[in-house]
């Protein structure tokens, strides 16, 4: 698929929600040819109905090549979707690593959000580069009735907005060479919907003026425009021209999202996007398909895949053999055998893939990131099936969704034997529901609750954890993780699977001692550290599995109400243990840690944390005062209020709690007016007044006594 | 007045003394759990002692140690154990609670595979070293220790008696042939010659019973003989004094060439 002198395009189509990205895509697939060079422009015309019902299907499971001819010269454009909704930012990053330009969409009404901000910079921590589609210019003229001059002076803003986006998030290198001129065609206008745009030079070419467009659209002949001005020729030209290739853009980027050695054979070869180098591949996106089974999408930085190539997951530390190569062509894949560095390879047989995953012809390539994901779901709904004859349908699509989305979290309750899905939002559980709805079965559905935490604002300790043979003791106090460390727990940037030395640098740098630094034992994913300080005790070794297991277990199931534990480091300072194998086994040890570690918890002045979310608010400027009065009715906050002639932007928290009845209360108060979205902030302290209530009411939907336990229920004297 | 009795080694290896003090008592406890008594099971017992008898679980005495201190605070409480009830138990968490608690405790003992193990062998019992429990391989990583243990013993000239992993509530019984199989990877990871195939080992199962079985080969040879049903032990003999090195070839059926090299 490279050969010769048109190496393919690697892009994405990144944009707020609701900006157009999913029209805009639409109208770049059904005008650009579908299919490869070879099959170009036969057959087409004959599936093309069923291939438009499955698009919208398409575009969510995968990638896709498109094919453009300019000036002569035939083009591959590798257009990788991108999720629109916030909830999957983690997914953004990843399908950002396969792609070398970004087209931003922006909606010329709203002009640049939070998200087209977030995309953006996360593009440019890619060194993706990001050139502007300014959609929605029909609502300029169609909604806002402007005239030709002040729909230029809107449009102008909208650069100057975007290009300050530039200036603040890209490194100083791109600063100014990354910026988007108009002049030099790195804008394109148009509108999605009704499937037309130019770039200047397009539009000197053809001899058409703004003036031009509003009066087509007066005239309600905007047809036209779509005939005179297809939208794909102005995308499509405006990546051919300012996308950099994979030889020139992995030059750039390598440096930068791959930490290994750039002097090394690999490196080289990833720099140079050699076809004759190692493979190394980043796996972007897992699909499950039903006959299939599971698909691995992603970029190939160097060497060459093929049919039958033995590769190691470097994440899952296991081997796979690659049954097809292929890659997507609308809805469906096509096997092409193999596939050379800087393609979008789909590859079938690796089933231990998952997002994030670097896949290599080498066993110790330095991966692109650790294949782990930092999950931090704040909502769960139980289902179940209405019929109990679509029970395994509904597990098999359980499990096929929680590969396929890492963020959904899918769990059987032993005790209810409820299934359970847990999501980063409201949204993002609907969207799961309504996928299992989509597959033909039936549902009911729990109201749903939300996912607190469990942590310590004080010290205490150490308290004596004693095994129930009484042979075994385990000395346990717990201090407040940092916040700083407790971010990079989250963000992945410091988990279990690192090598000793680096986490010792990361804690050291983050102000621990050399000592605690150095003697980490095990941390966990929601945010909490376990370190050894014990000295010289006999025969811990063998008891470090269980010990681990221990403080795993009690961060699972804090003590006040079961949750999760956050931000605790607990501190093992010294055990005793029995000489005999026999009586220092994993049913002695795992109690004691627990004791130890609720007696400590329960100690140090314990609380529950819930999780805030962030909500912005775009509104006609007559409802900003009702929409404050619901924000701070509901627990929450105006963090910012900025206003231009038409529309009002508000940024706010809200705890998740309090956003049950959301949407009702919004479009009831504000007559539908306001658009709004919400997405995880942060975790806060429940207010102290609200703190005893909750907790008795999570305990008793979990079947617990309503009164937690007491630090005296788990401290013994001797 | 808390009562600990022993149990023995086999059906009636309970002492005429144990079966008089626990019929004695208000109530009967056994535990099962901390050794296997080839054929002894509830009924059988109920029927020796002629008393009902309940039966507790690990977590029932662990657990709820405290209850049955209390009980024998008011009234006499048998415990029954198998084997001599303080020997390669941790009952003496029962014994002290009970003494700080001002209550009466007797113990009334019973033969243990620590002692037996002498008479079943000729290895004498001035001769061994620490005891250890092999137990399985939990989350993959081997029990080392063990290998100290062995180590340290035959570089004292003494003998090692293993006692092999029981978890009589899951069903599980380590026979000699899978404790063999996890020594020899002990030593592909630590490779100091302690279980070397040539190492002279004593394998014994149901000490104490009419169908007991002894013998002593090669390392490599003790994986393959057929030793029947549980509980199993491991013997790795050190120095031999010339009366062991009789005992073994007559008791054993150790193979002389071996003992040459012994």
């Amino acid at each position: 698929m490279k050969g010769g002198s048109s190496p393919p395009e690697d892009i994405g189509i990144i944009a707020h929600v609701d900006h157009g990205k999913t029209t805009m895509t639409d109208s770049l697939l059904a005008a650009a040819g579908l299919l490869s060079p070879t099959v170009a422009g036969k057959a087409l015309a004959l599936d093309y109905m069923e291939e438009e019902q499955k698009r919208q299907m398409t575009i969510k499971a995968a990638n896709i090549s498109l094919y453009y001819e300019l000036e002569g010269k035939p083009y591959i454009i590798n257009l990788i979707d991108t999720p629109g909704h916030i909830d999957f930012t983690g997914k953004v990053t990843r399908s950002l690593r396969a792609i070398d330009g970004a087209i931003v969409v922006v909606d010329a009404v709203e002009g640049v959000m939070t998200q087209t901000e977030t995309v953006t910079r996360q593009a440019l921590e890619e060194r993706v580069r990001p050139l502007l589609y300014i959609n929605k210019i029909d609502r300029l003229i169609n909604e806002l009735k402007l005239e030709p001059n002040a729909i230029q002076e809107t449009l102008m803003n909208i650069i100057k907005d975007f290009n300050n986006l530039i200036e603040i998030y890209a490194e100083p290198e791109f600063r100014s060479s990354w910026k988007v001129n108009p002049a030099l065609n790195q804008v394109a206008f148009g509108s999605a919907r009704d499937r037309w745009g130019l770039t200047l030079d397009i539009a000197m070419k053809k001899g058409v003026k703004f003036s031009d467009i509003v009066e087509a659209y007066r005239r309600g002949r905007s047809e036209e425009l779509a005939r005179d001005l297809p939208l794909h020729e102005a995308i499509l030209e405006m990546v051919i021209r300012h996308i950099p290739n994979p030889i020139d853009a992995q030059k750039i980027r390598i440096p930068k999202i791959w930490r290994g050695d750039l002097d090394s054979p690999v490196g080289k070869a990833m720099l140079s996007c050699d076809d004759d180098g190692p493979v190394v591949m980043c796996i972007s996106n897992i699909t499950v398909d039903p006959h299939a089974g599971v698909v691995a999408t992603g970029r190939l930085f160097s060497g060459t895949i093929s049919e039958g190539s033995e590769v190691y997951l470097v994440g899952a530390r296991r081997k796979g053999r690659v049954q097809q190569v292929c890659i997507y062509m609308g809805p469906r894949r096509e096997i092409v055998g193999s596939l050379s560095a800087g393609n979008i390879p789909a590859l079938l047989g690796l089933d231990d893939a998952r997002a994030g995953e670097t896949i290599s012809s080498i066993q110790d390539v330095v991966p692109f990131e650790m294949v782990r994901y930092v999950t931090e779901p704040v909502i769960t709904v139980a289902i179940e099936p209405k019929y109990s004859r679509d029970l395994p349908k509904l597990v098999d699509i359980l499990r096929r969704l929680s590969i396929e989305d890492p963020n959904l979290v899918t769990h059987i309750d032993q005790e209810s034997g409820e299934y359970l899905i847990s999501g980063l939002g409201q949204v993002h559980i609907e969207i799961a529901l309504t996928l299992i709805q989509k597959a033909g079965i039936e549902i009911i559905v729990s109201k749903p609750t939300i996912i607190y935490r469990e942590t310590i604002r004080g010290s205490a300790g150490p308290f004596m954890g004693k095994s129930p043979n009484k042979h075994n003791r385990v000395f346990i106090s717990t201090e407040p993780l940092e916040p700083e460390v407790i971010d990079k727990i989250m963000s992945g940037e410091l988990h279990d699977e690192l090598d000793r030395r680096m986490k010792t640098k990361i804690l050291r740098d983050a102000g621990w001692s050399a000592e605690d630094a150095r003697n980490v034992l095990a941390i966990d994913q929601h945010g909490c550290i376990l370190v050894d300080r014990t000295k010289g005790v006999q025969y811990l070794n063998e008891a470090i599995d269980y010990i681990v297991s221990g403080f795993l277990s009690a961060m699972d199931d804090g003590p006040l109400c079961r949750e999760y534990v956050r931000g605790v480091k607990v501190i093992l300072n010294h055990a005793e243990l029995h000489s005999d194998p026999a009586h220092r086994g994993p049913a002695q040890i795992i109690p004691a840690v627990r004791q130890a570690i609720y007696a400590a918890m329960l100690s140090a002045n314990p609380a529950l944390l819930e999780p805030i979310m962030r909500i912005e608010v775009k509104t006609p400027l007559d409802m900003v005062g009702n929409v404050i009065r619901i924000i701070t009715g509901k627990r929450g906050q105006v963090v910012s209020l900025t206003q231009d002639a038409y529309l009002a932007r508000i940024i706010g928290e809200i705890p998740a709690a309090e956003t049950f009845d959301l949407a009702e209360v919004m479009r009831s108060t504000t007559s539908g007016k306001a658009f709004w979205s919400l997405s995880f902030s942060r975790w806060a302290p429940v207010p102290a007044s609200m703190q005893k209530a909750i907790v008795t009411e999570i305990r008793t939907r979990k079947g617990l006594t309503p009164e937690p336990p007491k630090a005296e229920d788990f401290i013994v004297k001797e | 007045m808390l009562k600990l009795i022993g149990l023995g080694l086999n059906v009636y290896g309970i002492t005429l003394e144990g079966l008089s003090e626990a019929r004695s008592c208000d109530k009967i406890y056994v535990e099962l759990y901390t050794s296997i008594i080839p054929n002894l099971n509830l009924d059988t017992l109920r029927q020796i002692i002629g008393r009902d008898i309940t039966l507790l679980k690990r977590r029932d005495i662990e657990e709820g140690s405290d209850y049955i201190i209390e009980e024998a605070g008011r009234y006499d409480v048998a415990l029954l154990t198998p084997g001599d009830p303080l020997v390669a138990t941790t009952h003496i968490s029962l014994v002290i609670e009970a003494r700080r608690r001002s209550i009466p405790v007797k113990i009334v003992h019973s033969s243990s595979i620590i002692s037996a193990i002498s008479g079943a062998t000729g290895l004498q019992i001035y001769n061994f070293g620490r005891v250890i429990t092999l137990t399985r391989a939990a989350g993959g990583s081997l029990p080392l220790s063990v290998y100290d243990v062995v180590e340290d013993n035959l570089g004292r000239g003494l003998h090692t008696l293993i006692l092999l992993d029981i978890d009589v509530e899951a069903g599980y019984w380590m026979s000699i042939s899978e404790a063999v199989g996890i020594l020899e990877a002990m030593e592909s990871i630590v490779g100091k010659n302690i279980f070397s195939n040539d190492r002279l080992t004593v394998g014994v199962a149901r000490i104490g019973s009419t169908d007991a079985v002894v013998k002593a080969d090669k390392l490599s040879k003790i994986k393959y003989y057929d030793f029947g049903g549980p509980p199993h032990s491991l013997v790795i003999p050190g120095r031999l004094h010339f009366m062991e090195v009789k005992a073994l070839i007559c008791l054993a059926d150790a193979p002389q060439d071996l003992l040459k090299i012994a």
